[in-house]
This record gives C-alpha cells, structure tokens and sequence, in this order.
C-alpha cells in the first residue's frame, strides 16, 4: 500500500502565513506557526479525534461555529485565529466546566507538577472561578488493576484510556459506564482491568485519575530525571525513557519512536524495572565453594573464571539475548582467539547454513517496523507477537484498523489476532516444514505439491498473499526452527525482495537475536555473517554444545547472560551437561535454577539500565543503551569482564572502554562500516536502508542453503523421516505444542508490581478433549511422557486443534522443557 | 418535584453495600454517583480478567442463544445486535446481569465489557435486578404541568406494598396527548388521575389488560379535521382517514391507494422522482429542517454501500406525531421508504424506533412483514429490478439517539455518543457508508409528493416552509394532540383554534415552539405565524414541531428545572460543555428552589448558557441553553422574585454565605 503523500501548503494562523502539510489536523500544523493550542483528548495515538473535551476550538474565517482544530484538516488558504475573545471566552468556559466537578487536590495529587490539566488552567483559564456547587466526593483511590489505581474524582473522561482499550490494544475491558455526568471508567463487573499493554493508560491520562500503583509517591516531577535508553527484554526493543531519582529507576515511561514502538510498552516493560532493584538481584560476583554459591571478590571471581585457559578447545558459550552488540562480539573473540573454541551460538533455532542466514538477512528482504501498517497483506508464521515481541502485535493491529491491512495468520497455536485476520491457518505443532513445503509449491502454482487442501490451507493462503496486492510483510519466528530453509523461496514466489514496503520480519527468540548474529555469535559466521577462515572449524550449535558436554567432550560453558536450563528445550540433558562440566563462568542478575545449580563462578550481570552499548532491532535498526544509573554495589560492565578474562588468557581484546568495542564491532561488521555512537544518537540506524550497507552486504555463501538433519532447540525433534509432517496423536495420547509467555521472564517474577502475571503451567487443551478426558478449566492436571511428568492447571480453549496441548515453557517450574517427545499424556492429577 | 433516580441522587439510598472507609467515615456523594453498580467500588483482584468470554466454557440458554443469532444475521456488522441481544437477553434473565451479559459476549465473540458499556447508557437496561413489572411513569414538562407528579408520588406508594412492581419516571415517553401517562410493561395508558394507580396494580395482578379503556392503541385523533375525514376547509395530507379501522393493514391501506405512489415512482427514472423531492421543498420534520431533497442530492454516487435509515426514535419531549403515524399508518412510511430508496439508489435501509414504542414496533414489523409478502420490500420490487432489506431496530432509551449521528453509533451496537461532524452522514455515515437519514414524517411525505408531484405540493404553505406539518400540541390546553396544519398557519390558530387554548380563567405564559430545546415564546409572541423562518427569526425554531404550552399557573423555574434535569439526564457526557454545562445548571435552578440563591446567580446561569451554545460536539447542550437562557431573559424579574420568595420559605434572610466568591488566582 502505498503511504500516503505529502502536500505543503500555506495557511494563516493568528496574523502568520505558516506552511503545514495538507490534511493534517490544525491542532498540529499550528505548531509550525509557534502557535500552541491546548487540547485533552486530542491523541494521534489513538487513532481518529473524537473532539470530546472541546478545548482545542478557534475560529476559522467562513465557518460561524468555533472549530475543534484537533479534528479539522488544514487547507490551503486557511485563516484561523486563536486570539480572539470569543476562542479565549470558549476557552475558559470549558477550563471552568471541567472544575466544576475536578476536585483541587493538586497538592496531594501524583500528577501534580506534570498535569496538562494544570498546564492548561494555568494558561488559558480564567484564574477565577464562578462554582459554589460542592463537588463530587468519592471514595478514592481504587484498584483498577493490581498495576493501576483510579482516582474517579479527577477523571475528566476525556477517553483516551478508553480509546486505548478499545481501539489500540484492542482487548475492549476498559469502557465507559453510564452516561452523562454520571459516566465512569468502567471495567465489566468488577473484573481488574489486566492485559498486556494496561500500563499505557497511565501514561495517557492527562490528569491524577490514573496512577501506577507501583510509582505512587514516590517521586514528585522536579525530583526526577529522566533517562532515554531502549528496553531490552523482548525483540521489540522500545524506546523508553527511565525515571530517575537517586540512582534508582522508578518508573518506565515511553520515549515515543514511531518507528519502532508507537509511543506504546508492554506492561512487561513498565513495570519490570523493579527487577533491578531487587533483593534477590546478584550485585557481588559469586564462587562455587563447597558445593555452595557464595560471595567472593572480583579478584577470586576472576581468577577462578581464568581457568577457562585450561579448557582450550573444549569449551562451549552460549549468549542471552539480553547481551548487547559488544559483550556478544567480544564473547565470540575471547572463545575464537583465545580459547580456540568455535562452539559458540545465540540461536533458538537451531543450526542454520551460513547461506540460508545471509539469505534471510539480506538487506532487500528486510521490512521495516512502520510496514506493517502500510503493507497489503501481513502473515504471522509461526510466533505469537503478543507473548514474543508485543509491541508488533499492536502494530498489526493498528495496520488492520486503521489501513484495511488483510492480515493472515499461520500457527499451530491459536493467536490473540486470530479475531482480526481474514485468513486463520492451523498446522500440528511441529509441521512448520511441511507447511511452508505446501506453501512454498502453492505459491508455485504446484497444487500436487501442495497437499490436501481442506487439511492444510496453503492454497487459500497462497491465495491471499498473491492477490492481496504487491506489499506483503511475513512476521515469522525464529522458533520455526528448521522450516526456515522454506522462507527464501517464499520470499522469491512474493518477490518480496522487490518492493519497499514488503519484506520479511524475524522475530528471534532473544531480545537482541538479530543483533548477536550479526556481531558473529553463531558457530558457522564470523561477525557481519562472515564465512569463517579455512583454517576455523564450523562450531556446535547450542543443542550440540549440550550433547557434547554430557558427553565430556566440552569440559567448560561459558553462559553470557543466559540460562540453558529454564531458555532452552531438553531441560534434563542441559542439567547433566553443566552438571558435568567442570568449569561454568556465568553472567548472571537471577540465579534460576541452571545458575544456581552449577555455575562454578557467577558475574552480576548488569541491567539495561546500567549498560553501554548497542543492540540490533529484528527489523536492523541499530539502537544505542546508555545507562542510566550507575553500577549497583560490585557490579561491573560486562564488556569489562569479557576484556579481563581475555588478558588473563593471555589474549588482550584491546577493549580500554564499551565505545572501543563497538569500534572493533563496526571495523569487523562490513555493512555497520561508518556507523558511530553519534550517528546512533536517540533514535538508532536501520542499517538495511543504508545505501553503503546494502553494497557491502556478503553474497550468499556456497554453502548449500537447506542442509538436511536440521534440528529445532526450541521444539521436539522431529525423526528425519517425519519431515513431512509430525506425528498423529494415538492411543488418547496428545501432540505437544509449547508456547512462551509474555510473562515467562525472570525479570518479571522479580518484579513485586508483576507477582500477579507470573505465568504457571497452564495446559490448553480444545474443548473435545477436555470433554473426552474430563478435564473441566482450571483443574489440576498432570502432563506424563516417558516417566517423566508435570504438574498444570488445565484452560479449555476454542481454537486448540483436537489432539493437541499446549504446554508453557520458559517458565520457573514445571516447563514443557522438561518434555522431549511428540506425544504426551494429559490426566487430571 | 420528583427526581429522576432516587438511587443514585440522594446520599442516603447508595449508602447499600458500599464500604466505608474506617479512617475518614462515609464520604459525602452531594448526588453524585452512578446507577450503574461498580462506581465506587475498587475491582475485585481475585477475578481474571474479562475477555471474550469462550463459548466452550460458557453456556448458553437455547432460547438466548438463537435470539441473538437472529439479531446478529440482520445486520453488515454483528455488533449491531447488541441491543437487541441486550433486551433478549433481560428478558431471560428478568435483568443485564453479569451472568446475562457474558452469555450475550459468548455468542457475539465481544468482551463482556463492550456489553456492559452498552447496557449501561441505556435507560431501558436494567443494571440491578428489577421486579418483574415496570411502570414507567413520564414526568416531564407536558406530563407534570397536567399533574404527572402527583400520579407518580400516587403510583410509587401505592406500589410500595407490591415486591413484583417497580415505579421509575421516565421522560420523554412521547405520549402527551395522553398526559399524564406511563407505560405499565410497554403498555401506553392515560390519561391518569391519581385514582388509576391502585386500578393499574389490580389490573397487573390479575395478569389482564392494563387500564383497557385508557390505551394509547385506542386513542382517536385529536384533530378535527382529521377524523372527520375530507371536506372542510384545512388542508390535510398524512392525516387523511388516520382513523380509518384497519389501516395499519395492507388491504385497508390499498384500498385507499397505497402503493400508488410507489408503482408511480418505479415507473420513473430515479432522479426524476428524486428531482420531485427537490421541487416539493419538503424540509426535514425531525428538528434541523433541513431540506430533504438537498440532503439526499450530498449522496455520492457510484456503486458502494448506501443505507437510508428512518428516524423514528422521536424523543424531543411535547413530540409525539410519529407515534401516532407509525401507529395507525405503518405503510404509509414504508412507502415513502422504498420510495426514497429508489430515488437514491440504496439498497439497505433501518427504522430506527426509540425502544419505549413497543407496540409501534409491533405494528411496523407486522407491516413490513405484510409488505414484503406484497413484493413491496425486498427483491426485485415490482419487477422494477429495485431491491431493499429493511430491518426494524429498537433502541433502548436515550434522547440522544434522536441526534443523528447518535443514532447511527447506537443502531452499530455502540454506545449512543453523536460523533463528529464532518463528516456528514451523507458523506459517510452508518457503517462508513453513506447514509441518508430522514424523520418519520419526512418519509411519510415522499408518497403524496409523488402522487401530487413536487411542485404541486410545494404551492402548500409559504415558500420556503413548504406543505403541511403535523404539530403536537401539549401541556396547558384544553384538547392536547397531533394537528396537521399548512406551514404559515397563524400559532394562536394553532393553539387556541385547535388546540382550546389554556383552561378556563389562565393565559399563555410561555410556549415551546418546537419541542423543549426550542427557546420560548411569550403570550405575546401568540400571533407569529407557524413556520420555519418566521420562527427563526422570532429567535427560536419550528424543531420538531412540537408546542408545549403553559399558562400563567405554572412558574417559570419550575419549567426551567424540569427541562434542565431532563437534558442533565439524557446528556451523553461525550463532550465537556454539555456534560458539565447541564449538570451544573440543574444545581444551580436547584439552589433558586432551595432557596440559597441570589439574583446574580441568574447572571452566572445565563453566562453559562452562551458558554455552552456553540461550543458542543452536537446540539444537545445547545437545546438546555438555548430555552433556559431565553427563560433567564424574558422572565427575569419572575425568577427574581421567586429567589425572594423561595429565600423566606427557606429562612435564608438577608443575603449572605451565598455569594459566589471570586477567586482570583492570577495577578493582574
């Protein structure tokens, strides 16, 4: 779809000739003229103006009525006045209307210093007031949510909380009650008003109505700063500044980036910042002593991670998506250069053929976030933007309300924009492969190719995807695992590499996946996805690296900011490969349960509000972490450590400071060539619409692009001769599909404002099931394979396919991790 | 006075089950609060949150389950049901309970709280259980200047004994020809002395007809001429044998020539029969007096979808002409319907009826019923090639929806909340579509203008308020009712030579020209003619045509107070000016009453009242400021005096504590 044109054109504002673009609201191009006009529910944000507070009216010559400028379009040739006694009567009637019900309890209010409704009393009321009336008394505050008290006193019900609810996060919990005077921010029947994206109404309400519950007095505006940096615990990576008041984070507001979040975060991101204030925080370096965790020195800590120099050539590393650019790159030079060792990875999904991963991160198949709103057609395969990178789920959404964008969605587990997708396709967990097989020959005009219709939906896909119009965005995730050696030819067929506004999406599985690819953290690619040299091996991947360790054949693990344990599938054979080897260098902020269990040495790790450095969006914008606060009690930089062990390896990185880094980075990144801190500046590169970068994007590698014996980490190993398809469930047993959570996060269970959200294993079974087994929801149930079990509560879904469960992982206890095979059995417990 | 919800506006009946802070006691409400339950009530933190509810996991009665599919099978968007499923959804349930309300959302797939929003704007919806028989009884200006609340204090303690009868004022009922009046289980009775309550809850016991011998269904038209039939020397047009038995049936209506018009517009070319809708100058009849053909010419053309809907929520108080229409002469404004439809090319068009005209309801879908079995409506209508589905939808009770554009969000299942204009409904309107939107009458119309052709009838009346109007007359006159009279009619003809002029030994004090948001006239004003310009520049309006008269019995503010508390009530709360602009008035007229105003008091009203004119979303603000603020002007030294007075019955004495304090916070 195309965007949408600007035209400059020339109108009058107050006296002035100011030139705005055609069609925007004047509320808006009034800015260009200096010229502000005060507003309330006025909100691009939200989508159209609803003109409801009635502030924002001036005078326009040929039109009697005062005009809400926050709904009228400028035109050319416009004469619109602000000045006049007529807009300042309108206005000061309206300031005053909205005190005749406002209680005046600025001085104990939390908004009170950062209020628009003050602001704008202040500037354009009258100062005096006529109301003798009393006021409405309520009882005040109330829980809207655990996250939210309402204040109903304040409300001035200027419906942006509601909008938000309604028409952006689209979950329609939050509504207006009753009418007129009388009318009330409502929830439906005392039910709290919980969903992922609930803390933006606070952001939104422009006066002390809503309140976060966990930012309630405890800092006034002038007592603050704030501190722009981007959240790193999802791919979303939102651009959020942090409230700061003496080297603590209280609050998480959004530094509105429209092309990355919106201006909108995940109550993830809101409100997980207590994580880094936490007790349970690691802030000392900790030494395996007696079998025991304790606190050491950096010194000891050091020393005893140094041992890694014993372990040349059998040591394997693994990076979270948490670590930036330069910790993942200067992580893959101490296990290249010093240690020998070329078992490292960050992926989710498995092994990938250098080919197939510089095919898919190919500049010109790159989408970019704004696309999704543009596009004609949008796929989701196979990842769940809610729970995986939730600020792209609004995105889709707003693209299908706002721009008419078809949306389809391809996945195994029922999604949360099933509702708004013209075209829903189901396939059994684990038939990823043979799906995007049928898709890929349907495209192709081969319908021998591409099954059994009526079971699949491949052609009513293909269908879609080829008629919508030319912009099509897949958003496909990285746990399709395998499946993905299918994605170029779906990319060619769409000739998605061809438009502007169409491409592909990766979500990775970690925050900065994209970004620790990039930066060489793969076993088969050097940095900038470089072929390795003749004379380097191609490395384990992280399934591999397991095995291997069991096995004794890798004797050291170096975890950089994650843990195999609670991350990555086969929880048992991770237990015994650390339990095995005989060195474990950690970083760490949470000791899970991996961690806990058998680090030999542990880092703290720092948060994202203590770090320097970069991180890579799914879509390629490079984007910059300052820090916000400093180092809580012993922590230390995390590219600091990686430095130190590199020394005492006897290899010096010649990193002196995290700037170095990202210089080595961008030296050893052919398409980051150029790029500097500056450039990065608040808002991040893209580095696909680099012209310089697309030219100095690698030619595909030789290497065939889709090998055989592909393994997904993230899902059951399919036997090589089930490519086509997974198993059929059989005797009354289940097919097992996971699904990660939102909330499935450590930084959440550490967040005492988030205890409520802390996702458990809940079991998703269809309604024929639960029937057949007699299962009702929210029962107990327990989940056995092959003598191993766990425990769940049991959630009847319309949408689950018969014979499938979908089980939680990634989750503190009882995860699906603990499963390996294709089948499982559900019983009530 | 009665006040309209005794729960919610005296601190003493919400005092129920809310809990109280220990620290700092109850907290004073000053009737503030809601009826709607929850609003001052933090959420209970022990419940998931409430999405779409799973129809796996919530069952639902068969009877419910079907209703709601049969609502949601008649309309582009499903949403659309959502009052409908809401007053099935009561009727199962005796209330929109929670329980009622998940099980609408299980099989509309929305969230309980979309409902909930719904159900709660709506005066109809029950938000509490309820006892099984409602007695609506209307209190608003023409009903209580005829005594309505006398009856309502009668009917509420009479009532007081029976657990199965819940008495509730409900204004505007549209009913007030038969003031006072009130609608026992949809049932239209009056008029009402205060002898008919016990009589009403005998007739309810024994599970017969209420009041048999006072039913709105048997009422005969109060016009004259009317019921005469032709001949005399007025002219009438919709009034033609409006009391012919049976002409609510489609064999009585042909009889007469139903359906004429509409074989004779299919004869012709679309624009020819809409360009005899442009020549008649018929203006719209709903409020705006906007010409109809004009409208209908904003349409775009091309090949997209267009819908008409019929306004029928006739919801101005003293307004009650399309009741009586609807009622007796359904086809007539079908006919005017498919008429219009092929005049303009729309192939889908909705009446929407306000929810208290149940047994107009009843007659209209029987009608259309009748009519598509004719092959009038649907198909290929008369081998013409013309189709058009016409769906009947109930409101629910809200003045609002009479706004056009409220109308439109309240007929896509939304709240009643008018929106933004532009766009205009033409342009884009129900469903993003365009939409032409015409009153009842309006429609009932558009036959005789192609049966007489539009310039024949555009020499009826004076030029630029063209043909015949139906004027309800109501409050202080001797025969309250629907006369249809030439526009250009003299009023005093209207409300002394047809309606009998106030009772024996009273004069005109005041008199709403068009409806109660029409500024008033005074006695002296009697000799305006009757016509949109004349009106106008009488400084008030035509409206909807409806004279609400009161005599020299009544005062000023308690008119004032009726009608401010009406539109404090029926104000959306979309837009600041009208939500706190109404309210504030009602408090302020409260003060006068309780005797704790002053005289400069007035000067704030009126002060208040232009800052409201002008400055709202739509004009519902606008129709409380306007008459008030021409009350304040032309009855000033009544008002004064009434301070006084009600000073002294208070014992305020001297003038004191009551000064409105000027607080000035800005140095200048």
């Amino acid at each position: 779809m195309p965007r949408p044109e600007h035209h400059i054109i020339q109108f009058t504002i107050d006296g002035r000739e100011v030139r705005a673009i055609e069609g925007s609201m004047l509320v808006d191009a009034a800015k260009h003229g200096d010229v502000e006009i005060p507003y309330f529910c006025y909100e691009p944000k939200l989508g159209n103006p609803v003109g409801a507070c009635r502030m924002c009216l001036v005078e326009i010559e040929g039109i009697p009525k005062l005009q809400t400028s926050c709904s009228t379009p400028v035109k050319d040739g416009m004469v619109v006045n602000t000045q006049t006694e007529r807009v300042r009567h309108a206005q000061n009637g309206v300031v005053e209307f909205l005190l005749v019900n406002h209680p005046l309890d600025c001085p104990v209010c939390d908004k009170g210093g950062e209020c628009p409704l003050q602001d704008i009393s202040f500037g354009w009321g009258l100062g005096r007031s006529r109301v003798i009336e009393p006021k409405r008394h309520f009882v005040k505050p109330l829980a809207l949510s655990p996250l939210v008290a309402i204040d109903r006193e304040r409300c001035i019900l200027c419906y942006r909380c509601v909008r938000f609810s309604q028409e952006v996060s689209e979950d329609y919990q939050l509504v207006f009650a009753d009418r007129g005077a009388d009318t009330f921010v409502a929830t439906h029947d005392g039910h709290p008003y919980v969903a992922p994206f609930s803390g933006n109404i606070v952001e939104l309400c422009p006066v002390g109505a809503l309140t976060s519950q966990p930012y309630r007095f405890r800092a006034r505006p002038w007592e603050i700063e704030g501190a722009g940096s981007i959240c790193t615990l999802c791919p979303s990576q939102c651009n959020v500044e942090l409230t700061v008041r003496d080297e603590k984070v209280l609050r998480v507001l959004s530094r509105e980036h429209d092309e990355v979040d919106d201006g909108w975060l995940c109550d993830k991101g809101r409100f997980a910042y207590q994580s880094i204030h936490a007790d349970e925080r690691v802030t000392a370096p900790l030494v395996r002593e007696g079998g025991e965790l304790r606190e050491a020195g950096w010194e000891r800590a050091l020393e005893v991670a140094a041992g890694l120099a014993e372990h040349k050539g059998r040591a394997g590393a693994l990076a979270g998506g948490q670590a930036t650019n330069e910790e993942g790159f200067l992580l893959a030079r101490l296990m290249r250069e010093a240690l020998a060792c070329a078992d490292i990875d960050s992926r989710a999904g498995g092994p990938m053929a250098l080919g197939l991963t510089q095919a898919l991160a190919d500049p010109k198949l790159q989408a970019a976030v704004p696309d999704l709103e543009f596009a004609h057609t949008v796929l989701v395969l196979g990842c769940e933007p809610l729970d995986d990178a939730p600020i792209l789920d609004l995105w889709i959404r707003k693209g299908v309300r706002r721009r008419g964008v078809k949306l389809a969605v391809a996945t195994a587990r029922p999604s949360a924009l099933d509702a708004s997708a013209k075209l829903v396709v189901r396939y059994p967990p684990g038939g990823e492969h043979a799906f995007l097989v049928a898709l890929a020959a349907a495209l192709a005009g081969d319908d021998q190719a591409a099954g059994d219709e009526s079971n699949n939906g491949a052609r009513a896909l293909a269908s879609l995807l080829t008629t919508g119009g030319e912009d099509v965005v897949i958003v496909w995730g990285e746990r399709i695992g395998p499946a993905a050696a299918q994605m170029p030819a779906i990319a060619e067929h769409l000739r998605l590499a061809e438009r502007e506004g169409a491409g592909l999406l990766e979500v990775p599985a970690g925050a900065n996946g994209r970004g620790l690819r990039e930066a060489g953290v793969l076993p088969g690619a050097g940095p900038g996805y470089a072929e390795l040299g003749h004379d380097a091996p191609i490395g384990r991947d992280a399934a591999q690296i397991a095995a291997a360790a069991a096995a004794g054949e890798l004797t050291a693990l170096y975890l950089l900011e994650t843990d195999p344990v609670r991350d990555r599938a086969d929880r048992h054979l991770w237990n015994s490969a650390l339990a095995r080897a005989s060195l474990v260098v950690a970083h760490a902020s949470v000791l899970t349960d991996g961690i806990r269990e058998h680090a030999s040495v542990v880092f703290p790790a720092e948060s994202y509000a203590e770090k320097e450095g970069t991180v890579v969006h799914p879509d390629g914008r490079v984007q910059r972490l300052r820090a916000a606060i400093g180092h809580p009690d012993q922590v230390r930089a995390g590219w600091s450590v990686l430095a130190e062990l590199g020394r005492r390896a006897g290899h010096e990185l010649e990193v002196p400071t995290s700037a170095a880094a990202f210089a080595q980075l961008v030296e050893a990144v052919p398409f980051y060539a150029g790029l500097t801190l500056d450039q990065l500046g608040g808002r991040g590169v893209r580095w696909p619409a680099r012209e310089l970068s697309s030219r100095s994007f690698p030619a595909p590698s030789a290497t065939p692009a889709a090998e055989p014996g592909w393994v997904q980490a993230g899902a059951p190993r399919p036997e090589p001769s089930e490519a086509a398809g997974p198993k059929r469930p059989e005797n009354g047993m289940l097919r097992l599909g996971t699904y990660r959570s939102i909330w499935a996060a450590p930084e959440v269970e550490l967040s005492p404002a988030l205890h409520f959200t802390i996702a458990h294993q809940q079991v998703e079974l269809s309604p024929a099931d639960a029937r057949r087994l007699g299962i009702a929801s929210g029962v107990a149930v327990e989940i056995a394979q092959n003598g191993r079990s766990l425990q769940g509560i049991a959630a009847i879904r319309t949408g689950v396919p018969d014979g499938t469960a979908f089980l939680a992982e990634g989750i503190a206890a009882d995860s699906a991790n603990v499963l390996t095979e294709q089948l499982v059995e559900v019983r009530k417990a | 006075m009665s006040l309209r919800r005794p729960r919610s506006a005296s601190p003493a009946g919400s005092e129920g089950n809310r809990p109280t802070s220990p620290a700092i006691g109850p907290v004073p409400r000053f009737a503030h609060g809601s009826r709607v339950p929850g609003w001052d009530d933090a959420v209970d933190l022990t419940k998931p949150p409430a999405a779409v509810p799973d129809p796996a996991t919530t069952p639902v009665p068969d009877r419910l389950r079907s209703a709601i599919i049969g609502a949601m099978v008649k309309y582009p968007d499903r949403r659309s049901a959502a009052i409908p499923a809401l007053h099935a959804a009561q009727q199962e349930h005796g209330w929109c309970s929670p329980e009622a309300i998940e099980q609408v959302a299980a099989v509309m797939q929305v969230t309980p709280a979309y409902l909930t929003s719904v159900a709660t704007f709506y005066d109809m919806f029950a938000n509490a259980p309820k006892p099984r028989h409602d007695v609506f009884v209307c209190t608003n200006i023409s009903c209580s200047l005829r005594g309505a609340d006398d009856f309502y204090a009668a009917m509420a303690a009479a009532a007081e004994q029976d657990p199965n009868v819940t008495v509730r004022s409900f204004e505007c009922l549209g009913a007030c020809d038969l003031a006072p009046m009130a609608s026992v289980d949809g049932e239209y009775v009056g008029p009402l002395e205060t002898s008919d309550a016990e009589r009403i809850l005998e007739d309810l016991r024994a599970g017969g007809p209420v009041l048999a011998d006072k039913q709105v269904r048997k009422l005969r038209c109060a016009d004259p001429k009317a019921a005469s039939g032709r001949g005399g020397e007025r002219t009438t047009i919709l009034f033609d044998d409006i009391d012919e038995p049976g002409l609510n049936t489609l064999a009585v209506y042909e009889r007469r020539g139903g359906y004429q018009s509409l074989r004779k517009a299919l004869a012709m070319a679309p624009e020819e029969a809409l360009s005899s809708i442009m020549d008649s100058g018929l203006r719209g009849r709903g409020g705006a007096g906007f010409q109809m053909g004009k409208k209908a010419s904003f349409l775009p053309k091309g090949d997209m979808d267009k819908y008409l809907v019929c306004n029928a929520d006739e919801s101005e108080p003293g307004t009650f002409k399309d009741r009586e229409l609807m009622q007796k002469s359904p086809h007539m404004l079908l006919e005017g319907i498919v008429i219009a439809t092929w005049a303009t090319g729309i192939d889908r068009a909705f009446i929407y009826i306000r929810g208290e005209y149940s047994h107009q309801a009843d007659i209209l879908e029987a009608a259309i019923a009748q009519a598509a079995t004719a092959g009038y409506i649907g198909e290929d209508i008369l081998g013409s090639g013309h189709a058009l589905k016409l769906v009947l939808h109930r409101g629910a009770g809200a003045y609002i929806c009479g706004e056009e554009t409220g109308l439109l969000d309240s007929l896509e299942g939304k709240r009643g909340n008018p929106r933004l204009k532009p766009p205009f409904p033409a342009i884009e309107g129900l469903y993003d579509g365009p939409t032409l939107i015409n009153n009842v009458e309006t429609l009932c119309t558009v036959p005789h203008i192609i049966r007489m052709g539009g310039g024949e009838y555009a020499k009826i009346g004076t030029e630029s308020s063209t043909g015949t109007k139906l004027v309800s007359v109501s409050g202080d006159v001797r025969r309250p009712g629907n006369y249809e009279v030439v526009l250009g009619t003299s009023s005093r003809e209207i409300i002394y030579g047809l309606a009998g002029g106030p009772p024996e030994g009273h004069e005109v004090k005041l008199w709403f020209p068009g409806g109660s948001s029409a500024p008033v006239l005074t006695g002296d004003d009697l000799d305006v003619a009757y016509d949109f310009d004349t009106l106008a520049k009488a400084g008030t309006m035509l409206g909807s045509g409806a004279i609400i008269v009161v005599d020299d019995s009544h005062s000023v503010l308690e008119v004032a107070l009726k009608l401010a508390k009406f539109y404090a009530h029926e104000s959306c709360g979309k837009c600041v000016p009208c939500r706190e602009g109404t309210n504030w008035t009602v408090k302020m007229l409260g003060r006068i009453e309780s005797g704790e105003a002053t005289p400069m008091d007035l000067d704030i009203m009126a002060s208040v009242q232009e800052q409201i004119i002008g400055n709202c979303l739509c004009v519902l603000g606008d129709a409380m400021a306007m008459p008030i603020g021409s009350m304040i002007e032309k009855f000033r030294g009544e008002l004064e005096a009434e301070i006084e007075a009600a000073r002294d019955r208070a014992g305020a004495g001297e003038l004191q504590n009551v000064v409105p304090v000027l607080l000035d916070t800005l140095a200048s």
